[in-house]
């Protein structure tokens, strides 16, 4: 399979510990064994990831060249100076063009390879953390995904924020891949952050390419929350037009700790993100938000599971999209309320507009409710554009593509509105308002 | 400045204007009544180009750099920059369209089209707080999505600022007074009265006469069954007050 292409040569290049060859060797059988999924697994439905398969890729741990000074270049001109920028190219962190002094004042650091080179035993001791939620909490089964992700990583970083920090800037970190001579690359990271109580900070994930670049990302981000803590979390996907992306993120919530995060997906040919959140304590509170927006071929498909492992929480949730062309969207949002997870609050809401008669959205909701005493609520519309509107934008002088670039705008605006930190709303209404323009 | 001959349209297959012919200059102020169906509404959505109608026969010629020019060559928003305006009845609500950037955009649409620079964002908001002091609007409507959550008078209102700061050569206004109380009656046609120029033009179209006790028009139209069967000044609507259309049907 092309998809594990150059796997024999890892455990040269890691030198790994005992602990980590047994989980990686172990999650590379165990993907071999599941294989990838087809549309006969209910999970994967409405998403035909055969595309994917049909392309050869090298894992950039095992292949890929160093990035050009070009690239540097290029990527350097794109961040924001309101951010702590955390660089990787290709999966290798950028030291150069990293704001690392100012983020090492701030927060911990630990490059994944040393973590499995059992060189870092306190990041080390943080991933054994999450593992152990995951095997409390986590009743779900991994993907083949997140089996090829662990069977794959070396690349990536722990993150370890001391209590009651609060951080200045957002923390960007930016996963950016190249071609740097012509191989189409696999990149599998791993993040993992662990927000100690009373801190409050931002978080950002890009991922980004070169230009109409064939490339694979596949990610696992996991953060916990401990108690009085709140994050503020952006994911944004803008990768290549012609890349796949596969991505997870894990987030579990500690007693009075607070999520907002917004899931911004544009990018790639092919895309999933699956967010899993879990309420493992009274009083967290989540507010998942999600916006979508594609065109042509693109197929984009977000996954949410939030999880009331106990009760007296809220979650509430609200996805927006455009889909254009022959595109197609997906959104499956599970909300699972546990046996005895009394007083547990969720709402959800899922809202598309359809610019052509070609484009596709399947919409899923998916309640488990076990518990009584409880408040959920779901609801998702699919509509178009409203012609009487472009009418009132045409006899106002404004022309029918801009109407529609400013009513697409206006569509997903509010989503960009609700982000609390206004270096983070300015910056992404920026990026969508051009990503609508070419749409 | 706006000649319409014979005009024919029809909405998906109803016929909704049959043979209407009008002449309207500039400086002038024309009302349209009628009784409800006869045609008004369409009118002055034929004009501004709303794609729900089809003109069927006859002409639409508007004057653009001295020129009389046929208007249904013109798409919907080429025939506002040419300074065609239409003030709806019911005023859409755009959510999530601050009413700022919607204005500002279609004001540096015209500034573009005749050839001028755009306007910024602070001059342009120092140009709007003054034309909002016309129709007595406060300052953070501009903030607000346009139309959403505002009153029945506070929506014409809004038409009437966007005439303020467009400033149209031919305005029509469909039904403005209609769901007005009052007071917000005499706002917007005080707002009105103020954009009345020598150069422009206006024509109302009502159902009601008054409208026209604010708003004093120079000719007075009755259509009905798509065309126009009167014509007058000012005395005719305060006859039609009176008597009502049957004597004229």
């Amino acid at each position: 399979m092309n998809l594990i292409n150059g796997y024999d040569k890892i455990e040269n290049i890691l030198k790994d510990n005992s602990s980590w060859k047994e989980f990686r060797t172990t999650s590379f059988h165990d993907f071999q064994k599941m294989g990838l999924p087809t549309r006969k697994n209910e999970e994967w439905k409405y998403l035909n990831i055969k595309p994917l398969a049909d392309h050869f890729f090298t894992a950039t741990l095992t292949g890929g060249n160093k990035a050009s000074l070009e690239t540097e270049s290029i990527v350097s001109k794109e961040l924001n100076k309101d951010f702590y920028n955390l660089v990787f190219i290709n999966g290798v962190l950028n030291k150069t063009i990293s704001d690392m002094n100012e983020l090492e004042k701030n927060i911990d650091l630990h490059l994944m390879e040393d973590v499995v080179a059992g060189k870092k035993p306190n990041a080390d001791s943080i991933i054994q953390f999450f593992q152990k939620n995951f095997k409390k909490y986590g009743n779900k089964e991994e993907n083949a995904f997140d089996k090829l992700n662990q069977a794959f990583v070396g690349q990536g970083i722990v993150i370890e924020v001391k209590p009651n920090t609060v951080l200045k800037r957002p923390l960007h970190i930016l996963n950016y891949i190249s071609l740097e001579g012509g191989l189409s690359l696999a990149c599998h990271t791993q993040v993992y952050i662990q927000i100690g109580s009373g801190s409050n900070i931002s978080v950002i994930e890009t991922f980004s390419g070169q230009n109409d670049s064939r490339y694979f990302s596949n990610s696992k981000t996991e953060i916990f929350l401990n108690k009085n803590s709140k994050l503020n979390y952006l994911r944004n996907q803008s990768d290549s037009s012609q890349a796949f992306h596969i991505g997870r993120t894990k987030i579990y919530l500690d007693e009075f700790s607070t999520l907002n995060s917004l899931s911004y997906q544009v990018g790639s040919k092919l895309s999933r993100h699956n967010l899993d959140v879990y309420h493992i304590q009274k009083n967290s509170t989540s507010v998942i938000d999600g916006i979508y927006l594609c065109h042509k071929e693109q197929a984009i498909d977000n996954h949410t599971d939030i999880d009331h492992v106990v009760g007296e929480c809220q979650s509430s949730q609200t996805y927006k999209g455009i889909i254009k062309d022959k595109a197609k969207a997906i959104f499956n949002g599970r909300v699972h309320i546990r046996h005895g997870s009394l007083k547990a609050s969720s709402q959800q809401l899922n809202n598309n507009l359809l610019l052509s008669s070609e484009a596709e959205v399947d919409s899923k909701p998916e309640l488990q409710i076990f518990a009584d005493d409880v408040q959920a609520t779901h609801g998702s519309t699919i509509g178009q554009m409203n012609e009487e509107e472009i009418f009132y934008f045409e006899s106002r002088s404004i022309p029918r593509t801009t109407a529609i670039e400013m009513l697409s705008f206006g569509f997903v605006n509010e989503l960009i509105q609700k982000i609390e930190v206004n270096s983070i709303s300015n910056w992404l209404g920026q990026k969508m308002l051009a990503t609508l323009r070419n749409l | 400045m706006l000649e319409v001959k014979n005009l024919f349209a029809k909405v998906e297959e109803k016929e909704v204007l049959k043979g209407l012919n009008l002449s309207v200059k500039a400086g002038e102020v024309h009302a349209i009544m009628g009784p409800n169906g006869s045609g008004k509404s369409s009118f002055s959505k034929i004009l501004a180009g709303h794609p729900a109608y089809t003109v069927t026969s006859g002409e639409i010629n508007f004057e653009i750099n001295f020129k009389m020019k046929n208007l249904l060559d013109l798409e919907t928003h080429e025939r506002a920059l040419e300074g065609i305006f239409l003030a709806l009845q019911y005023p859409i609500e755009v959510p999530g369209v601050s009413n700022f950037t919607f204005l500002h955009q279609a004001f540096n649409s015209i500034l573009k089209h005749h050839g001028s620079e755009e306007m910024s964002e602070p001059d342009f908001r120092n140009f709007v707080k003054e034309k909002m002091k016309l129709v007595q609007m406060r300052e953070d409507f501009l903030e607000r999505p346009v139309n959403v959550g505002f009153s029945g008078g506070e929506k014409k209102r809004n038409e009437i600022l966007q005439m303020a700061v467009l400033s149209p050569r031919l305005a029509l206004l469909d039904e403005t007074d209609s769901g007005l109380d009052i007071d917000a009656l005499r706002i917007v046609a005080e707002g009105v009265n103020k954009l009345r120029t020598k150069h422009n033009a206006i024509i109302l179209v009502t159902h009601y006469q008054r409208l026209l006790d604010y708003i004093k028009p120079d000719f007075v139209h009755v259509l009905s069954e798509g065309k126009i069967i009167k014509s007058g000044d000012s005395s005719l609507a305060l006859k039609l007050e009176k008597q009502g259309y049957d004597w004229l049907l």
